[in-house]
């Protein structure tokens, strides 16, 4: 994380809504937590890829639904443009199709706008640091977005797969459905820091940002049953 | 006419008849022919009634399908639009309002209890931001979601069986009167144990009357040729009547196809009647009398079921067209609703949630900014509450001529009656009998009951257009009933699920009752039937 000197080593947050009010409720509400610091604000999707590029921060929080649904959009650029950057979903409701659409996009995970305060700082955190969970009930949901819009065209195979263990591909199976490293342990007789070490090793192979990527890429390559 | 009263009537009236025809020719009269002459009358009384019954079903039948082609799909669907309206306001009131109802006075207490210490009410308002959100989305699925099949609708009747329950026992009684009189007249019969068998087979022929009638009287006509070729006719009696007037009536009345049903008639009559003019030639123009009198009978029912059949297919035809047109205009609603309600509440409450967290996270650093973020809380709030009451206020006034009363949230009985009235003067034809729920009914409780109807009532508008409603609501030791069923097309007119049926279940669930649902009263029709648990004062 290469956070630019004089920030304190704060995390370094991009607020994007175009919801004027509740944009300030989040700066507010962010900038009031330790070790975090929003350093901008951005009201629609073409400036946020801007304000991104410009700013460089450690996560985007990210209104998909914005009027335009230049959101979704949004999030290919600003990863294209800074591969060290997480996009965080904000979304009223949580198993919306923009959310999938987002996560398919590239987006690190989501939150709920009615999220208690507490939580959106924790996420924001995990976030940061790669290890949000997908609830399997949303894995679920993501699978069915699938069926439902399945991916345009016919997509190479991710060629980091051929190159993953069988153990590492049986951890990713089961890390697909939602499951925790504590429940991929269990499932599959694992110690838990074994799980660990597969995990990153699937995504260095894979070349993820994190686990939720991973789940989406065994979906995009129909690893999981459709 | 009850059936059991009916058939008192028919056996009331033959002995009758029969005692005065004795009493007119005395010196003919024997006590046979009293029994004989009554028996025949309660055939012929029997048969007249089988085919006034089915001339007054079809005319029924016509009637609902008159009724249907005359019913504008314009007003059926403009109807049940207004219903729908009305639905929506109450679920919008019952659902979101209340939520932000919960959430105003919340931040209310947070303003009273800022300088002491707010965040007990800071944190019920985003616990109940929460759930509203939680409830709004589950309100916009269900009311953004497409009708899907019920799979449970989707079974049909039960497919006819070979042999229909009920002939057996009326072969075997027919076949037992058949020997018992063979035996009775034993002096007269001829023709030993063959004409014993080819008696009971005749007889037993009738077995066919359901499922395939001109083979049964084809066979029964047979045997009685084989009798009389054989030399061992089939012996006489009034078996043979019942037999033949069984068999020429149902060739005639059900006989899938009208050739092969009055071959049938003609083989029966050309095998008995030429057997029997030969055997027992007083006893032939009886038979063949109640023969060709059963066939005209039949063939009259036959003409009055299909038509019958026919209008009840112009009349789903109809109902199905007016379901689609109701469903569009309905479906349409739903969504400019859902829409509504989307850009009035779902940010109001991210809003709410995210600044009543801003202002508990600031007030100690920063108590200029955090007071900043309660007063937008609060005038969110309010925005909010106005702006809703103006939406269900025009949907309301849309469907019904007036707005609901505000915070009208719960409801009681007479809210039912006031119900009922509202839904007849959008024009369905409804009648209601509420018994009087008693004092201890809790208020919990005659919301579901008022809910119940309304959404029976709501189904009723788009599923079964056209169709008569009865309301019920009756009250029992420890339950209370409430009976909605329509004359509708049932569940053959598309699936009747709506996003109605699976709330109201989940609603009944709550208090503790059942809902079922399901054809009405003989198989015809909807119903729906909720059974509430309840301490009914006595």
């Amino acid at each position: 994380m290469s956070a630019p000197a004089g920030s304190g080593g704060a995390l370094r947050v991009l607020v994007v809504d175009d919801h004027e009010v509740l944009r300030a409720g989040l700066v507010a509400l962010l900038g009031a937590a330790d070790g975090v610091r929003v350093v901008g604000q951005a009201a629609d999707g073409p400036s946020s890829v801007r304000a991104a590029r410009e700013l460089r921060p450690d996560v985007v929080l990210l209104d998909v639904q914005m009027p335009g649904g230049d959101g979704l959009s949004a999030i290919d650029r600003i990863l294209a443009d800074g591969p060290a950057t997480r996009v965080l979903v904000l979304t009223t409701f949580d198993l919306d199709e923009y959310v999938f659409r987002a996560l398919r996009a590239g987006a690190s995970g989501f939150l709920l706008k009615t999220a208690p305060p507490s939580e959106l700082v924790r996420a924001v955190r995990a976030c940061s640091s790669g290890e949000l969970q997908l609830a399997p009930s949303v894995v679920q949901r993501l699978a069915e977005s699938y069926v439902a819009h399945p991916p345009a065209g016919q997509r190479p195979r991710a060629p980091g797969l051929d190159a993953l263990t069988p153990r590492e591909l049986d951890v990713l199976l089961v890390l697909a459905r939602g499951a925790s490293n504590a429940e991929i342990g269990r499932e599959l007789h694992l110690a838990e820091t074994t799980v660990k070490s597969h995990v990153t090793g699937i995504l260095t192979k894979l070349g993820l940002r994190d686990r939720v990527q991973a789940v989406v890429l065994a979906h995009d390559n129909g690893l999981v049953g459709r | 006419m009850g059936s059991r009263g009916g058939h008192a009537l028919v056996v009331g009236v033959s002995v009758a008849g029969a005692a005065a025809g004795v009493a007119l020719d005395p010196a003919a009269s024997a006590p046979w022919d009293v029994v004989f002459g009554a028996c025949l009358l309660a055939g012929l009384l029997t048969l007249l009634r089988l085919a006034l019954r089915a001339g007054a079903r079809a005319l029924d039948e016509r009637g609902r399908a008159r009724r249907l082609a005359g019913t504008s799909a314009e007003e059926v669907a403009r109807r049940a639009v207004v219903v729908e309206r009305g639905r929506l306001a109450a679920d919008i009131e019952a659902v979101v309002r209340s939520a932000v109802l919960r959430m105003t006075a919340s931040a209310e207490v947070a303003q009273r209890d800022w300088d002491r210490d707010p965040r007990p009410a800071l944190r019920e308002v985003q616990a109940e931001g929460e759930r509203a959100a939680l409830e709004l989305r589950r309100l916009l699925g269900l009311l953004r979601e497409s009708e899907q099949a019920d799979p449970a609708a989707v079974a049909g009747p039960a497919p006819a069986t070979a042999l229909p329950r009920g002939d057996v026992p009326l072969a075997a009684a027919l076949v037992a009167l058949a020997l018992a009189e063979r035996t009775l007249y034993g002096v007269q019969v001829a023709g030993g144990a063959a004409g014993a068998v080819l008696t009971a087979l005749a007889a037993g022929t009738v077995l066919a009357r359901r499922a395939r009638p001109s083979l049964g009287a084809a066979a029964c006509g047979g045997v009685f040729t084989a009798g009389h070729l054989t030399g061992s006719p089939v012996s006489p009696g009034l078996w043979v009547l019942a037999v033949v007037g069984v068999l020429a009536w149902a060739c005639a009345a059900r006989q899938e196809r009208l050739p092969e049903g009055l071959a049938g008639v003609v083989l029966l009559l050309a095998g008995t009647g030429a057997s029997l003019a030969a055997d027992d030639p007083s006893n032939a123009p009886v038979v063949v009398v109640a023969l060709v009198g059963s066939a005209a009978g039949g063939l009259a029912v036959r003409g009055a079921t299909r038509s019958g059949q026919r209008a009840r297919r112009r009349a789903g035809e109809r109902a199905d067209q007016l379901a689609r047109a109701t469903e569009e205009a309905v479906r349409a609603q739903r969504l400019s609703v859902a829409r509504d309600l989307h850009d009035l509440v779902s940010s109001a409450v991210g809003v709410v949630v995210v600044h009543s967290g801003a202002a508990e996270a600031l007030r100690e650093q920063d108590p200029a900014a955090a007071r900043a973020s309660l007063d937008v809380v609060r005038r969110t709030t309010a925005e909010t509450l106005g702006e809703l009451d103006e939406l269900t206020a025009v949907i309301d006034r849309g469907a019904l001529g007036s707005p609901a009363p505000p915070g009208a949230v719960e409801h009681g009985p007479g809210d039912v009656t006031a119900l009922v009235e509202r839904v007849r003067g959008a024009g369905l034809d409804v009648s209601l009998t509420v018994q009087p729920l008693g004092p201890g009914v809790g208020a919990a409780l005659t919301t579901v009951v008022y809910r119940v109807v309304q959404e029976s009532l709501t189904n009723v508008a788009r599923h079964a257009p056209g169709s008569s409603v009865a309301v019920e609501v009756t009250t029992r030791p420890g339950e209370v009933l409430v009976d909605v069923v329509d004359d509708g097309p049932g569940r053959g007119a598309g699936a009747r699920r709506g996003y109605g049926l699976v709330g109201l279940a989940e609603r009944v669930e709550r208090v503790g009752g059942r809902l079922e649902t399901g054809p009405g009263p003989g198989g015809r029709g909807f119903r729906v039937r909720a059974r509430l648990p309840a301490e009914v004062g006595a």
